[in-house]
């Protein structure tokens, strides 16, 4: 007896082998097929956006900093960046540079991290293990020039608190080459593997005009051939640095892998030009302890993409909203768009090909 | 700094139309409070350059979603509802507050005026 197709729901998540944070998708299959997807997250939410109404916008930095480990200093830079616009502060250089320095070592550490649970999700552990192992490399860079492997909180309001003296910025240099060696085996492998090509080509196609109806961004559009980074828009010192953002036409997950891989070289090539261009000067300056009323939108690129800061502000040490609008959360209409007529089994790779940060999203 | 221009609710709809027609990407909507109304200010980008538009909204008043021009929309709207308790018009998937949020989470934490109350058990938790 031959029996037709039947509908069956099952629930992938909260907690997943494939999961690094807790998601949950109903996923609604015919045979393999998942035909519908419906998300539900929650279950690390913080409520941290209230907190403006508790912390003062200086001891807001600590909160924003703990909204996401992985791309923690983005947070605090964005964070600090919209508030001393409204407070019309000028950065010294020096610092604008540090920023740059330690926001490029955390996206390669946020792209090693996510390549690490990528490769395990397809169920490569030694990629997995060699991913991380070049990780640990970046770890230590971080712990040493900041204090700490992942919450560095180096930003604050007018600067960093936090220098790099020349010594130290030599071992960086000297580290980053070592690190680049291993990431070129590393793109050897992205490139000539079966096992990576099979499970990742033609896996979650977003078309260019898809990516950028739904409201993609980072990884998840450059990898659909949109050029849009917003370090172009020349944030702290990248206006005085030489890049391109980097794309990839096919759409795939193996196109967002690409550009990931590739924006590893880019993060070390941006470090030694800022290393080489550190200017003299002070670390931070003092702003005043009373903020001016105001609205201000403050945009930086994290590894996942461009990440929103609101603030609004009507006078006084506090502020009166804080919204974040993280990459994440813009790439989940990307995710509920490619989960529908892919196979089951393609489903965790799917989830991870934005780089989901759940942390980030549910603040 | 940043300035919005206003429009009425039953705008919304046509305005974001002309965002979308006219290439425009959809970045977010941030919803706040202002003078015992919610402000919810959508924010769009072309060529890096960002352009926004705000409405305000009684309590108890219902806002057209813009999911069916966006689909971007759908989870933002969707939050605003859980954290404000706004109600939107027409949202291409209608989470019913449980995004976020679970069934005894407490409601609307973000806003500080009262427009929504779960039939169940009818307070705050």
């Amino acid at each position: 007896m031959i029996r037709m197709s039947e509908k069956s729901t099952i629930p992938f998540g909260p907690q997943h082998p494939v999961l690094p944070e807790p998601i949950h998708l109903k996923l609604v299959v015919e045979d393999e097929k998942v035909v519908e997807a419906y998300p539900a997250f929650g279950f690390v939410h913080r409520g941290l956006e209230l907190l403006v109404k508790k912390k003062d916008f200086n001891q807001m930095v600590y909160v924003v900093d703990h909204i996401c480990g992985i791309c923690s200093a983005m947070h605090g830079q964005s964070y600090c960046q919209a508030v001393e616009e409204l407070i019309g502060v000028e950065v010294p250089e020096r610092a604008k540079y540090l920023r740059v320095i330690w926001a490029e070592i955390h996206r390669i550490h946020s792209h090693l991290l996510w390549f690490g649970l990528l490769a395990d999700a397809f169920g490569f552990e030694n990629l997995f293990m060699l991913s991380w192992r070049i990780r640990e490399k970046i770890m230590d860079i971080l712990e040493a020039t900041a204090g700490n492997r992942v919450i560095i909180s180096v930003n604050i309001v007018g600067g960093v608190r936090r220098d790099i003296d020349n010594e130290q910025a030599k071992w960086v240099l000297n580290e980053l080459k070592e690190v680049e060696e291993s990431l070129k085996e590393l793109d050897k492998i992205v490139r000539n593997n079966y096992t990576i090509k099979q499970r990742t080509v033609g896996v979650g196609v977003l078309s260019k005009d898809e990516a950028y109806k739904l409201g993609a961004v980072g990884p998840t559009l450059r990898g659909s051939g949109v050029p849009i980074d917003m370090r172009t828009t020349g944030y702290a010192a990248y206006k005085d640095l030489d890049f391109e953002p980097i794309v990839e036409k096919d759409g795939d997950t193996y196109a967002r892998t690409i550009v990931r891989v590739k924006e590893m070289f880019q993060s070390i090539d941006l470090v030694r030009q800022a290393i080489s261009k550190l200017p003299e000067g002070e670390l931070n300056v003092k702003v005043k302890p009373n903020l001016p009323a105001g609205e201000v939108i403050s945009r930086v690129e994290q590894p996942r993409g461009e990440v929103f800061y609101y603030i609004k502000s009507t006078g006084g040490k506090y502020l009166d909203r804080l919204r974040v609008r993280t990459p994440t959360f813009a790439n989940l209409a990307s995710l509920l768009h490619m989960l529908p007529g892919s196979s089951l089994a393609d489903v965790p790779v799917l989830v991870l090909t934005i780089d989901p940060c759940i942390s980030c999203t549910e603040r | 700094m940043i300035t919005t221009k206003e429009i009425k609710l039953e705008e919304i709809e046509k305005e974001a139309k002309y965002y979308y027609e006219n290439g425009y990407r959809f970045v977010t909507e941030t919803c706040l409070e202002e003078e015992g109304k919610f402000k919810i200010i959508y924010t769009f980008e072309k060529d890096y350059q960002m352009d926004s538009f705000h409405v305000f909204v009684s309590p108890q008043e219902e806002v057209p979603s813009i999911s069916k021009i966006y689909f971007a929309a759908l989870p933002v709207e969707n939050e605003i509802h859980e954290m404000f308790g706004i109600k939107f018009k027409n949202l291409v998937l209608d989470f019913q507050g449980l995004l976020f949020l679970g069934e005894y989470a407490p409601i609307s934490p973000q806003a500080s005026i009262e427009i929504m109350r779960r039939d169940k058990g009818d307070k705050n938790e």
